[in-house]
Protein backbone atom coordinates (compact mmCIF):
# COMPACT_ATOMS: atom_id res chain seq x y z
CA UNK A 1 0.00 0.00 0.00
CA UNK A 2 2.29 2.70 -1.33
CA UNK A 3 -0.27 5.45 -0.82
CA UNK A 4 -0.42 5.00 2.94
CA UNK A 5 -0.13 8.32 4.75
CA UNK A 6 3.34 8.87 6.19
CA UNK A 7 1.92 9.60 9.62
CA UNK A 8 -0.27 6.50 9.75
CA UNK A 9 -0.55 4.97 13.20
CA UNK A 10 -2.03 1.72 14.39
CA UNK A 11 -5.17 3.45 15.61
CA UNK A 12 -8.05 1.40 14.17
CA UNK A 13 -9.96 4.39 12.92
CA UNK A 14 -6.99 5.83 11.04
CA UNK A 15 -6.15 2.42 9.61
CA UNK A 16 -9.71 2.08 8.37
CA UNK A 17 -9.67 5.54 6.80
CA UNK A 18 -6.36 4.81 5.05
CA UNK A 19 -7.71 1.50 3.78
CA UNK A 20 -10.80 3.23 2.48
CA UNK A 21 -8.82 5.81 0.57
CA UNK A 22 -6.64 3.07 -0.88
CA UNK A 23 -9.59 0.93 -1.90
CA UNK A 24 -11.46 3.91 -3.27
CA UNK A 25 -8.63 4.56 -5.75
CA UNK A 26 -8.85 0.94 -6.81
CA UNK A 27 -12.61 1.12 -7.27
CA UNK A 28 -12.28 4.25 -9.39
CA UNK A 29 -9.76 2.54 -11.68
CA UNK A 30 -11.55 -0.79 -12.08
CA UNK A 31 -13.20 -1.54 -15.40
CA UNK A 32 -15.05 -4.71 -14.43
CA UNK A 33 -17.25 -5.37 -11.41
CA UNK A 34 -18.38 -8.78 -10.23
CA UNK A 35 -21.25 -8.80 -7.81
CA UNK A 36 -23.98 -10.94 -6.40
CA UNK A 37 -27.52 -9.70 -6.27
CA UNK A 38 -30.31 -9.69 -3.75
CA UNK A 39 -33.17 -9.95 -6.20
CA UNK A 40 -33.66 -10.87 -9.82
CA UNK A 41 -37.08 -9.93 -11.15
CA UNK A 42 -38.20 -12.21 -13.93
CA UNK A 43 -40.94 -10.23 -15.69
CA UNK A 44 -38.91 -7.05 -16.09
CA UNK A 45 -35.42 -8.52 -16.17
CA UNK A 46 -34.40 -6.27 -13.31
CA UNK A 47 -31.56 -6.96 -10.92
CA UNK A 48 -31.43 -5.40 -7.49
CA UNK A 49 -28.97 -4.84 -4.69
CA UNK A 50 -29.96 -3.68 -1.24
CA UNK A 51 -27.32 -2.41 1.15
CA UNK A 52 -26.71 -0.12 4.06
CA UNK A 53 -24.02 2.25 2.89
CA UNK A 54 -24.10 2.79 -0.86
CA UNK A 55 -20.60 1.44 -1.36
CA UNK A 56 -21.92 -1.56 -3.26
CA UNK A 57 -23.79 0.76 -5.57
CA UNK A 58 -20.61 2.68 -6.21
CA UNK A 59 -18.61 -0.45 -6.89
CA UNK A 60 -21.03 -1.97 -9.39
CA UNK A 61 -21.91 1.20 -11.30
CA UNK A 62 -18.51 2.78 -11.92
CA UNK A 63 -16.95 0.04 -14.03
CA UNK A 64 -17.99 -0.37 -17.64
CA UNK A 65 -18.75 -4.06 -17.31
CA UNK A 66 -20.87 -5.59 -14.57
CA UNK A 67 -20.96 -9.34 -14.07
CA UNK A 68 -23.77 -10.44 -11.78
CA UNK A 69 -23.65 -13.87 -10.23
CA UNK A 70 -27.17 -14.89 -9.31
CA UNK A 71 -28.63 -18.09 -7.96
CA UNK A 72 -32.13 -19.11 -8.94
CA UNK A 73 -33.23 -18.65 -5.34
CA UNK A 74 -32.94 -14.89 -5.89
CA UNK A 75 -35.58 -14.79 -8.59
CA UNK A 76 -38.94 -13.12 -8.00
CA UNK A 77 -41.66 -13.76 -10.59
CA UNK A 78 -42.92 -10.19 -10.93
CA UNK A 79 -41.89 -6.67 -10.09
CA UNK A 80 -44.89 -6.50 -7.76
CA UNK A 81 -43.34 -9.20 -5.63
CA UNK A 82 -40.39 -6.95 -4.90
CA UNK A 83 -42.59 -4.77 -2.71
CA UNK A 84 -43.16 -7.71 -0.41
CA UNK A 85 -39.48 -8.22 0.15
CA UNK A 86 -38.63 -4.55 0.42
CA UNK A 87 -41.13 -4.33 3.27
CA UNK A 88 -40.03 -7.58 4.91
CA UNK A 89 -36.29 -7.36 4.65
CA UNK A 90 -35.38 -4.21 6.60
CA UNK A 91 -37.91 -4.83 9.33
CA UNK A 92 -36.92 -8.45 9.83
CA UNK A 93 -33.20 -7.85 9.69
CA UNK A 94 -32.17 -4.47 11.00
CA UNK A 95 -35.48 -3.18 12.29
CA UNK A 96 -35.38 -0.24 9.92
CA UNK A 97 -38.42 1.17 8.18
CA UNK A 98 -36.71 0.94 4.79
CA UNK A 99 -33.48 -0.40 3.43
CA UNK A 100 -31.06 2.55 3.20
CA UNK A 101 -29.71 2.05 -0.32
CA UNK A 102 -31.73 0.15 -2.90
CA UNK A 103 -30.40 -0.08 -6.47
CA UNK A 104 -32.26 -1.65 -9.36
CA UNK A 105 -31.06 -1.88 -12.92
CA UNK A 106 -32.71 -3.18 -16.03
CA UNK A 107 -30.30 -3.50 -18.91
CA UNK A 108 -28.34 -0.83 -20.73
CA UNK A 109 -29.43 1.31 -23.66
CA UNK A 110 -27.27 3.71 -25.66
CA UNK A 111 -28.78 6.58 -23.67
CA UNK A 112 -27.79 5.09 -20.36
CA UNK A 113 -24.59 3.32 -21.25
CA UNK A 114 -22.08 3.95 -18.47
CA UNK A 115 -19.48 4.82 -21.10
CA UNK A 116 -21.49 7.67 -22.53
CA UNK A 117 -24.09 8.71 -20.01
CA UNK A 118 -23.96 10.48 -16.68
CA UNK A 119 -22.60 8.67 -13.72
CA UNK A 120 -24.22 8.22 -10.39
CA UNK A 121 -23.66 10.61 -7.62
CA UNK A 122 -20.98 9.44 -5.35
CA UNK A 123 -20.11 10.22 -1.84
CA UNK A 124 -16.73 10.26 -0.30
CA UNK A 125 -16.54 7.71 2.48
CA UNK A 126 -16.12 10.31 5.20
CA UNK A 127 -19.09 12.24 3.92
CA UNK A 128 -21.50 9.38 4.05
CA UNK A 129 -24.43 10.25 6.19
CA UNK A 130 -24.11 8.59 9.52
CA UNK A 131 -26.97 6.96 11.23
CA UNK A 132 -27.45 7.05 14.95
CA UNK A 133 -26.05 4.22 16.99
CA UNK A 134 -24.46 2.39 14.11
CA UNK A 135 -20.71 2.27 13.65
CA UNK A 136 -19.51 2.99 10.15
CA UNK A 137 -18.09 0.00 8.49
CA UNK A 138 -15.14 -0.39 6.15
CA UNK A 139 -15.68 0.45 2.52
CA UNK A 140 -15.29 -3.08 1.25
CA UNK A 141 -18.26 -4.81 2.64
CA UNK A 142 -19.50 -8.06 1.19
CA UNK A 143 -22.84 -7.82 -0.52
CA UNK A 144 -24.21 -10.50 1.71
CA UNK A 145 -26.66 -8.30 3.43
CA UNK A 146 -28.96 -10.75 5.05
CA UNK A 147 -26.67 -13.09 6.95
CA UNK A 148 -25.05 -10.32 8.91
CA UNK A 149 -28.32 -8.82 9.94
CA UNK A 150 -30.33 -11.57 11.47
CA UNK A 151 -31.58 -10.43 14.84
CA UNK A 152 -29.91 -13.27 16.69
CA UNK A 153 -26.46 -11.96 16.16
CA UNK A 154 -27.23 -8.67 17.78
CA UNK A 155 -27.89 -10.43 21.03
CA UNK A 156 -25.32 -13.20 20.92
CA UNK A 157 -21.58 -13.11 20.87
CA UNK A 158 -20.54 -13.49 17.28
CA UNK A 159 -18.55 -16.65 16.70
CA UNK A 160 -15.35 -16.31 14.73
CA UNK A 161 -16.13 -17.67 11.32
CA UNK A 162 -13.72 -18.09 8.50
CA UNK A 163 -16.22 -16.76 6.01
CA UNK A 164 -17.24 -13.88 8.18
CA UNK A 165 -20.89 -14.89 8.17
CA UNK A 166 -22.02 -14.57 11.75
CA UNK A 167 -25.31 -15.44 13.33
CA UNK A 168 -27.60 -18.39 12.76
CA UNK A 169 -27.29 -18.31 8.98
CA UNK A 170 -23.49 -18.34 9.29
CA UNK A 171 -23.70 -21.39 11.50
CA UNK A 172 -25.49 -23.33 8.76
CA UNK A 173 -23.82 -21.80 5.70
CA UNK A 174 -20.20 -21.81 6.77
CA UNK A 175 -19.89 -25.55 7.49
CA UNK A 176 -21.58 -26.31 4.17
CA UNK A 177 -19.45 -23.94 2.15
CA UNK A 178 -16.08 -24.73 3.68
CA UNK A 179 -16.71 -28.21 5.06
CA UNK A 180 -16.22 -29.52 8.58
CA UNK A 181 -12.76 -30.98 8.75
CA UNK A 182 -12.68 -33.10 11.83
CA UNK A 183 -12.86 -32.64 15.53
CA UNK A 184 -10.48 -29.70 15.82
CA UNK A 185 -11.98 -27.64 13.01
CA UNK A 186 -13.89 -24.69 14.49
CA UNK A 187 -16.44 -25.13 11.71
CA UNK A 188 -17.38 -28.48 13.21
CA UNK A 189 -18.47 -26.71 16.36
CA UNK A 190 -20.73 -24.18 14.61
CA UNK A 191 -23.81 -26.41 14.41
CA UNK A 192 -23.61 -26.72 18.20
CA UNK A 193 -23.56 -22.97 18.80
CA UNK A 194 -27.32 -22.89 19.23
CA UNK A 195 -29.82 -23.92 21.84
CA UNK A 196 -32.19 -24.94 18.99
CA UNK A 197 -34.87 -22.82 20.61
CA UNK A 198 -36.20 -21.93 17.18
CA UNK A 199 -36.20 -18.14 17.64
CA UNK A 200 -34.26 -17.68 14.41
CA UNK A 201 -36.93 -19.64 12.55
CA UNK A 202 -39.70 -17.65 14.20
CA UNK A 203 -38.36 -14.33 12.99
CA UNK A 204 -37.28 -15.48 9.54
CA UNK A 205 -39.65 -13.97 6.95
CA UNK A 206 -38.77 -16.63 4.39
CA UNK A 207 -38.85 -19.46 6.93
CA UNK A 208 -35.40 -20.92 6.51
CA UNK A 209 -35.51 -24.03 8.75
CA UNK A 210 -32.27 -23.22 10.54
CA UNK A 211 -32.85 -25.52 13.56
CA UNK A 212 -33.44 -28.49 11.20
CA UNK A 213 -30.32 -27.63 9.25
CA UNK A 214 -28.29 -27.40 12.46
CA UNK A 215 -29.47 -30.81 13.56
CA UNK A 216 -28.59 -32.25 10.16
CA UNK A 217 -25.13 -30.71 10.35
CA UNK A 218 -24.63 -32.03 13.88
CA UNK A 219 -25.41 -35.47 12.55
CA UNK A 220 -22.84 -35.04 9.80
CA UNK A 221 -20.21 -33.85 12.25
CA UNK A 222 -20.81 -36.84 14.50
CA UNK A 223 -20.78 -39.28 11.58
CA UNK A 224 -17.54 -37.84 10.29
CA UNK A 225 -16.02 -38.39 13.70
CA UNK A 226 -17.03 -42.04 14.10
CA UNK A 227 -13.86 -43.43 12.58
CA UNK A 228 -11.63 -42.11 15.31
CA UNK A 229 -9.69 -44.88 17.01
CA UNK A 230 -8.91 -42.97 20.21
CA UNK A 231 -12.15 -42.06 21.96
CA UNK A 232 -12.27 -38.49 23.18
CA UNK A 233 -13.84 -37.12 26.33
CA UNK A 234 -17.03 -36.44 24.44
CA UNK A 235 -17.49 -40.10 23.50
CA UNK A 236 -16.73 -41.21 27.05
CA UNK A 237 -19.21 -38.76 28.52
CA UNK A 238 -21.93 -39.78 26.06
CA UNK A 239 -21.33 -43.49 26.73
CA UNK A 240 -21.46 -42.92 30.48
CA UNK A 241 -24.66 -40.90 30.15
CA UNK A 242 -26.22 -43.60 27.98
CA UNK A 243 -25.31 -46.26 30.55
CA UNK A 244 -26.88 -44.26 33.36
CA UNK A 245 -29.95 -43.07 31.52
CA UNK A 246 -30.91 -46.44 30.03
CA UNK A 247 -31.61 -47.98 33.44
CA UNK A 248 -34.11 -46.52 35.95
CA UNK A 249 -32.28 -47.78 39.02
CA UNK A 250 -28.98 -46.38 37.89
CA UNK A 251 -30.64 -43.11 36.90
CA UNK A 252 -32.35 -42.76 40.29
CA UNK A 253 -29.12 -43.47 42.14
CA UNK A 254 -27.15 -40.93 40.17
CA UNK A 255 -29.94 -38.38 40.52
CA UNK A 256 -29.85 -38.72 44.27
CA UNK A 257 -26.08 -38.53 44.25
CA UNK A 258 -26.22 -35.27 42.38
CA UNK A 259 -27.94 -33.66 45.35
CA UNK A 260 -24.52 -33.74 47.01
CA UNK A 261 -23.62 -30.99 44.55
CA UNK A 262 -25.58 -28.64 46.80
CA UNK A 263 -22.85 -28.99 49.39
CA UNK A 264 -20.17 -27.55 47.10
CA UNK A 265 -22.36 -24.74 45.83
CA UNK A 266 -21.91 -21.30 47.31
CA UNK A 267 -24.63 -19.31 49.05
CA UNK A 268 -25.73 -18.04 45.63
CA UNK A 269 -26.56 -21.65 44.68
CA UNK A 270 -23.87 -21.75 42.03
CA UNK A 271 -20.98 -24.18 41.67
CA UNK A 272 -17.92 -22.24 40.60
CA UNK A 273 -15.10 -24.78 40.78
CA UNK A 274 -15.19 -28.45 39.83
CA UNK A 275 -12.31 -30.90 39.55
CA UNK A 276 -11.35 -32.13 36.08
CA UNK A 277 -13.15 -32.86 33.78
CA UNK A 278 -15.89 -30.65 35.24
CA UNK A 279 -13.36 -27.82 35.37
CA UNK A 280 -13.62 -27.52 31.59
CA UNK A 281 -17.09 -26.12 32.24
CA UNK A 282 -16.56 -24.17 35.45
CA UNK A 283 -13.46 -22.44 34.09
CA UNK A 284 -15.75 -20.22 32.01
CA UNK A 285 -19.22 -20.66 33.44
CA UNK A 286 -20.98 -21.32 36.71
CA UNK A 287 -23.01 -24.47 37.17
CA UNK A 288 -26.34 -24.09 38.93
CA UNK A 289 -26.65 -26.18 42.07
CA UNK A 290 -28.96 -29.21 41.77
CA UNK A 291 -32.46 -28.60 43.12
CA UNK A 292 -33.46 -29.77 46.59
CA UNK A 293 -35.86 -32.29 45.14
CA UNK A 294 -35.49 -34.53 42.12
CA UNK A 295 -38.35 -34.57 39.65
CA UNK A 296 -39.37 -38.02 40.85
CA UNK A 297 -39.52 -36.86 44.48
CA UNK A 298 -41.57 -33.85 43.44
CA UNK A 299 -43.97 -36.05 41.48
CA UNK A 300 -44.40 -38.38 44.43
CA UNK A 301 -45.21 -35.46 46.72
CA UNK A 302 -47.64 -33.75 44.37
CA UNK A 303 -49.35 -36.82 42.90
CA UNK A 304 -49.79 -39.17 45.87
CA UNK A 305 -52.56 -41.18 44.23
CA UNK A 306 -50.91 -41.81 40.88
CA UNK A 307 -48.93 -44.85 39.94
CA UNK A 308 -45.64 -44.47 41.72
CA UNK A 309 -43.43 -46.93 39.97
CA UNK A 310 -42.36 -44.41 37.38
CA UNK A 311 -40.34 -47.12 35.74
CA UNK A 312 -40.98 -48.20 32.19
CA UNK A 313 -42.15 -51.75 31.89
CA UNK B 1 -22.55 -34.41 -19.25
CA UNK B 2 -21.17 -31.16 -18.00
CA UNK B 3 -21.62 -29.97 -14.45
CA UNK B 4 -23.88 -27.24 -15.79
CA UNK B 5 -26.12 -29.83 -17.44
CA UNK B 6 -26.17 -31.87 -14.25
CA UNK B 7 -27.14 -28.91 -12.08
CA UNK B 8 -29.80 -27.60 -14.45
CA UNK B 9 -31.09 -31.13 -15.05
CA UNK B 10 -31.65 -31.67 -11.35
CA UNK B 11 -33.45 -28.35 -11.03
CA UNK B 12 -35.70 -29.10 -14.01
CA UNK B 13 -36.46 -32.57 -12.69
CA UNK B 14 -37.34 -31.17 -9.28
CA UNK B 15 -39.56 -28.51 -10.82
CA UNK B 16 -41.27 -31.04 -13.08
CA UNK B 17 -41.93 -33.33 -10.13
CA UNK B 18 -43.59 -30.55 -8.17
CA UNK B 19 -47.15 -30.40 -9.46
CA UNK B 20 -48.62 -28.34 -6.65
CA UNK B 21 -50.05 -25.00 -7.66
CA UNK B 22 -48.56 -22.13 -5.71
CA UNK B 23 -51.14 -20.61 -3.38
CA UNK B 24 -52.37 -17.14 -4.23
CA UNK B 25 -50.29 -14.40 -2.65
CA UNK B 26 -52.25 -12.34 -0.13
CA UNK B 27 -51.58 -8.70 -0.94
CA UNK B 28 -52.78 -7.47 2.41
CA UNK B 29 -49.63 -5.59 3.26
CA UNK B 30 -49.25 -1.82 2.99
CA UNK B 31 -49.63 -0.90 -0.69
CA UNK B 32 -50.86 2.68 -0.54
CA UNK B 33 -50.21 5.48 1.88
CA UNK B 34 -52.78 6.88 4.22
CA UNK B 35 -52.36 10.40 2.86
CA UNK B 36 -53.02 11.67 -0.68
CA UNK B 37 -49.97 12.62 -2.75
CA UNK B 38 -48.80 16.14 -2.01
CA UNK B 39 -51.13 16.57 0.97
CA UNK B 40 -49.92 18.37 4.06
CA UNK B 41 -49.75 15.21 6.22
CA UNK B 42 -47.73 13.43 3.52
CA UNK B 43 -45.24 16.29 3.40
CA UNK B 44 -45.07 16.44 7.17
CA UNK B 45 -44.35 12.70 7.33
CA UNK B 46 -41.68 12.97 4.65
CA UNK B 47 -39.91 15.80 6.45
CA UNK B 48 -40.15 13.93 9.74
CA UNK B 49 -38.44 10.91 8.21
CA UNK B 50 -35.73 12.95 6.52
CA UNK B 51 -34.94 14.82 9.72
CA UNK B 52 -34.86 11.49 11.55
CA UNK B 53 -32.17 10.40 9.08
CA UNK B 54 -30.21 13.55 9.89
CA UNK B 55 -30.82 15.20 6.53
CA UNK B 56 -31.15 18.97 6.45
CA UNK B 57 -34.54 19.83 5.04
CA UNK B 58 -35.56 23.26 3.75
CA UNK B 59 -39.12 23.82 2.63
CA UNK B 60 -39.13 26.67 0.16
CA UNK B 61 -41.26 28.22 -2.56
CA UNK B 62 -40.18 27.98 -6.21
CA UNK B 63 -38.92 31.57 -6.01
CA UNK B 64 -36.72 30.74 -3.02
CA UNK B 65 -35.27 27.53 -4.46
CA UNK B 66 -32.20 29.11 -6.06
CA UNK B 67 -31.18 30.81 -2.85
CA UNK B 68 -31.78 27.63 -0.89
CA UNK B 69 -29.48 25.68 -3.21
CA UNK B 70 -26.86 28.40 -2.99
CA UNK B 71 -26.99 28.30 0.80
CA UNK B 72 -26.88 24.51 0.93
CA UNK B 73 -23.74 24.55 -1.23
CA UNK B 74 -21.88 26.95 1.06
CA UNK B 75 -18.29 25.82 1.33
CA UNK B 76 -18.41 23.58 -1.73
CA UNK B 77 -16.21 24.61 -4.62
CA UNK B 78 -17.44 22.35 -7.40
CA UNK B 79 -20.83 20.93 -8.36
CA UNK B 80 -21.94 18.36 -10.91
CA UNK B 81 -25.38 18.42 -12.53
CA UNK B 82 -27.28 16.48 -15.20
CA UNK B 83 -27.50 18.10 -18.64
CA UNK B 84 -31.25 18.57 -18.34
CA UNK B 85 -31.35 20.15 -14.92
CA UNK B 86 -33.43 23.33 -14.99
CA UNK B 87 -31.18 26.26 -15.99
CA UNK B 88 -32.22 28.27 -12.94
CA UNK B 89 -31.02 25.52 -10.66
CA UNK B 90 -27.79 25.12 -12.59
CA UNK B 91 -27.25 28.87 -12.32
CA UNK B 92 -27.88 28.76 -8.57
CA UNK B 93 -25.36 25.96 -8.23
CA UNK B 94 -22.77 28.13 -9.99
CA UNK B 95 -23.16 31.20 -7.79
CA UNK B 96 -20.24 32.66 -5.85
CA UNK B 97 -17.65 31.20 -8.15
CA UNK B 98 -18.48 27.52 -7.85
CA UNK B 99 -17.50 25.39 -10.81
CA UNK B 100 -20.46 23.61 -12.34
CA UNK B 101 -19.72 20.54 -14.44
CA UNK B 102 -22.40 18.99 -16.59
CA UNK B 103 -22.11 15.24 -16.70
CA UNK B 104 -22.83 13.52 -19.98
CA UNK B 105 -22.57 16.65 -22.11
CA UNK B 106 -20.76 16.19 -24.33
CA UNK B 107 -19.30 13.06 -22.74
CA UNK B 108 -19.71 11.29 -19.47
CA UNK B 109 -17.25 12.19 -16.78
CA UNK B 110 -14.76 9.56 -15.78
CA UNK B 111 -14.87 8.21 -12.25
CA UNK B 112 -11.73 10.16 -11.40
CA UNK B 113 -13.20 13.41 -12.71
CA UNK B 114 -16.33 12.84 -10.69
CA UNK B 115 -14.32 11.99 -7.63
CA UNK B 116 -12.82 15.49 -7.56
CA UNK B 117 -16.21 17.19 -7.46
CA UNK B 118 -17.55 18.27 -4.10
CA UNK B 119 -21.31 18.27 -4.52
CA UNK B 120 -24.21 17.31 -6.72
CA UNK B 121 -27.55 18.98 -7.33
CA UNK B 122 -30.29 16.62 -8.38
CA UNK B 123 -34.03 16.41 -8.49
CA UNK B 124 -36.00 13.38 -7.40
CA UNK B 125 -38.24 11.18 -9.48
CA UNK B 126 -40.48 10.50 -6.56
CA UNK B 127 -40.21 10.53 -2.81
CA UNK B 128 -41.87 8.14 -0.41
CA UNK B 129 -43.03 9.74 2.80
CA UNK B 130 -43.72 6.57 4.76
CA UNK B 131 -40.15 5.34 4.52
CA UNK B 132 -38.41 8.68 3.96
CA UNK B 133 -37.02 7.42 0.67
CA UNK B 134 -35.86 9.52 -2.26
CA UNK B 135 -36.02 7.79 -5.63
CA UNK B 136 -33.95 8.67 -8.66
CA UNK B 137 -34.39 6.86 -11.92
CA UNK B 138 -32.51 6.78 -15.16
CA UNK B 139 -35.27 7.95 -17.46
CA UNK B 140 -33.97 10.61 -19.87
CA UNK B 141 -36.89 12.90 -19.12
CA UNK B 142 -35.90 13.15 -15.48
CA UNK B 143 -33.97 16.13 -14.44
CA UNK B 144 -32.05 14.01 -12.03
CA UNK B 145 -28.54 15.27 -12.04
CA UNK B 146 -25.77 12.77 -11.99
CA UNK B 147 -28.48 10.60 -12.89
CA UNK B 148 -29.15 7.24 -11.78
CA UNK B 149 -26.75 4.65 -11.55
CA UNK B 150 -25.90 4.20 -15.11
CA UNK B 151 -28.01 1.46 -16.61
CA UNK B 152 -31.40 2.30 -17.89
CA UNK B 153 -34.68 2.15 -16.08
CA UNK B 154 -32.55 2.08 -13.08
CA UNK B 155 -34.17 3.18 -9.94
CA UNK B 156 -32.10 3.94 -6.97
CA UNK B 157 -33.31 4.93 -3.63
CA UNK B 158 -31.61 6.17 -0.59
CA UNK B 159 -32.89 7.42 2.65
CA UNK B 160 -30.70 10.36 3.50
CA UNK B 161 -28.80 12.46 1.03
CA UNK B 162 -25.89 14.67 1.81
CA UNK B 163 -26.87 17.80 3.54
CA UNK B 164 -25.54 19.80 0.62
CA UNK B 165 -28.03 18.16 -1.67
CA UNK B 166 -31.39 19.73 -1.23
CA UNK B 167 -34.24 17.37 -1.62
CA UNK B 168 -37.05 19.55 -2.98
CA UNK B 169 -38.13 18.98 -6.51
CA UNK B 170 -37.39 21.67 -9.05
CA UNK B 171 -39.84 24.37 -9.83
CA UNK B 172 -40.30 22.93 -13.28
CA UNK B 173 -42.74 20.22 -12.46
CA UNK B 174 -44.08 20.85 -9.02
CA UNK B 175 -43.69 23.10 -6.10
CA UNK B 176 -40.37 22.49 -4.44
CA UNK B 177 -41.83 21.75 -1.05
CA UNK B 178 -44.12 19.14 -2.47
CA UNK B 179 -42.66 15.69 -2.06
CA UNK B 180 -44.91 13.03 -3.42
CA UNK B 181 -46.05 10.50 -0.90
Amino acid sequence: MGDAPADLTDEPRRLAMAAREHLRRKFLRSTVAISGTNFGIADTGTIGVVESEGNGRMCVTLPQTLITVMGIEKILPTFTDLEVFLQLLPRSSTGERMNPYTSLWTGVTPATDPRTSPHPARQRPHQRPGRPGRPRRPALHPLLGLPQRLPGLRTHRRPRLRLGLPGPIGAVLTPQLTGMHGHDDPNSTLPYASSLCGACYDVCPVKIPIPDLLVELRGRAVDADRGRTIPGGWDAAMKAAAWVMSNPTRFRTVEKGLAAGRLVAGPDRKIKHLPFPGSAWTRTKDLPAPPKQTFRQWWKDTHPTTDQTGDPA
Amino acid sequence: MSSRDAVLGRIRAALAADTTTPPPIPRDYIRTGAHPPGSAPAIELMVDRLVDYKAQVHQVSPAELGDAIDTALTGQRSVVVAPDLHPDLTAAAGRTGRTVTTDGAPTALTPNQLDRIDAVVTTATVAIALSGTIVLDGGPARAAAPSPWSPTSTSSSCTPTRSSTPSPKPSTDSTPSDPSP
